[in-house]
């Protein structure tokens, strides 16, 4: 998974002329965060987050803190969700990243502005609806990848880690 | 709405009986105030362990880009040739009257020249500069910074000038041993100090977020501006020298206070395209000589 995001990392940073404009405007670590926060047990989601945040904020000049805050606040969000919503089927995961793709306008600003560089929330630029679809079908589709990953990878969601620690 | 408050009394349940919760909640706002406070004393410096991830990630996306310009080039020149002939004969054109503009500038020059020394300045073009290739784009879609392939043994210094032929790209803002960020003017955290060059009035450049434009901010509402007018760089904290352009002026309108002008700027330089940058070393200005 940590490959996966370096090559997407690589792609993004030095290959983005290739790609059609809307993959440069595409927040590619918040279907990983989101992942981590639904499929992943808490310490290795934690670790997971700590290390794609750091490594996303140091290929950004965004104030040293803001990436690492920001996509915690939104694992927080995703774990939370995932407590009392379990998201296995796609139009969930749809609705799931949609709802997670609005939020991260809000977020991201808030949490920029408290590193002293920030924008209005309410802005047209900020909120632009084809920035924030082509997020969320990008993700959507992210997160299937990942989810096909674990499957060939026979890595055991969540779920079925807690159910196998209630059954023992 | 049944659903809504069964979900609500189940998250309450949950918060009350999981201790994990509040430990996990706990972390989180120490994890946010340990950024922040990182930020306010890191300054733009790096580390050990992040100079060495800069090291590996620069590396890998110098030669990714290498790879990528490669692609670039061959849709460019073989994909890409359907509007060419066309484009050639627009292109000859364009030469033609810039060689005329040239020759005139030329003769401006000569005079500008002779009028400098009979006002005993020192002619200033002694502009010590690093040249550097850009290696990667900034991660993020909501900030515009660049990577360059030089660093701090090459004598770049935080908040150096970075230009272009075109224009003024932006200013160091953190550095390693091998690779430097630029914060280009489109960022919205970056200011740059500029004029506009017909009327002299002041305002500070800064950028906006999703958006390659740039905004003039702080001026004046009786300021004398117009669409098209030229904006450049003064001396100003001797990051830039004075007179480079920034862009020209594309939307003007009425702030909602009524103050002050909202001035739209479009960038000389298209921030996306560039592949090789200036840093500005010393910018070296022409000083009255009072001897």
């Amino acid at each position: 998974m940590v490959f996966l995001f370096v090559g997407l990392l690589l792609l993004r940073t030095s290959a983005f002329r290739v790609f059609p404009g809307f993959f440069s405007r595409w927040d590619f670590l918040l279907p990983f965060i989101v992942y981590f926060g639904q499929r992943r047990p808490l310490f290795e989601g934690l670790l997971l987050w700590f290390i794609l945040a750091h490594l996303y904020s140091l290929q950004s000049v965004a104030p040293f803190g803001v990436f690492v805050v920001y996509y915690l606040i939104l694992f927080v969000i995703s774990r939370l969700i995932s407590e009392v919503f379990f998201a296995t089927e796609g139009i969930q995961i749809l609705a799931l990243l949609s709802v997670l793709s609005l939020l991260s306008r809000v977020i991201l600003p808030l949490v920029a502005k408290g590193f002293g560089s920030g924008w209005p929330v309410l802005s047209r630029s900020n909120l632009h609806l084809g920035v924030i679809f082509a997020n969320i079908v990008l993700s959507w589709i992210c997160f299937l990848g990942l989810s096909f990953v674990d499957r060939i990878t026979f890595k055991d969601s969540r779920q079925i880690l807690d159910l196998g620690e209630g059954l023992a | 709405m049944f659903k809504i408050r069964r979900f609500i009394i189940k998250f309450k349940a949950l918060v009350r009986s999981n201790k994990k919760l509040a430990v996990f909640g706990l972390g989180t706002v120490t994890v946010c105030f340990l950024a922040l406070y990182i930020h306010q004393h890191r300054n733009g410096r790096t580390g050990r362990v992040d100079n060495a991830l800069t090291w590996v990630t620069g590396n890998l996306q110098e030669n990714t880009g290498f790879f990528a310009r490669g692609l670039q080039k061959i849709s460019d020149h073989y994909v890409l040739l359907v509007n060419t002939a066309r484009k050639n004969e627009v292109l000859e054109l364009e030469i033609a009257e810039a060689k005329q503009k040239l020759t005139q500038l030329q003769e401006v020059e000569a005079s500008n020249r002779r009028l400098s020394s009979l006002l005993d300045f020192k002619t200033g073009l002694s502009m010590k500069t690093v040249a550097a290739k850009v290696i990667a784009h900034d991660i993020s879609p909501d900030f515009l910074g660049i990577r360059i392939d030089r660093g701090s043994r090459d004598g770049l210094r935080i908040g150096m000038g970075v230009i272009h032929t075109g224009g003024v790209v932006g200013t160091i803002h953190r550095l390693s041993d091998g690779f430097a960020d630029v914060l280009t003017l489109a960022d919205p955290s970056s200011s740059i100090d500029a004029v506009i060059q017909r009327s002299r009035a002041r305002g500070i450049i800064s950028g906006e977020t999703n958006s390659l434009n740039c905004k003039l901010k702080y001026m004046d509402k009786l300021e004398d501006v117009t669409q098209d007018d030229a904006v450049v760089t003064t001396n100003f904290g001797d990051v830039f020298p004075s007179g480079l352009l920034v862009g020209h002026v594309s939307d003007i309108s009425s702030t909602s206070n009524g103050i002050l002008q909202d001035i739209t700027v479009k960038t000389a330089v298209d921030l996306y395209r560039i592949e090789e940058v200036l840093v500005v070393v010393s910018s070296n200005q022409p000083t009255k000589n009072n001897s």
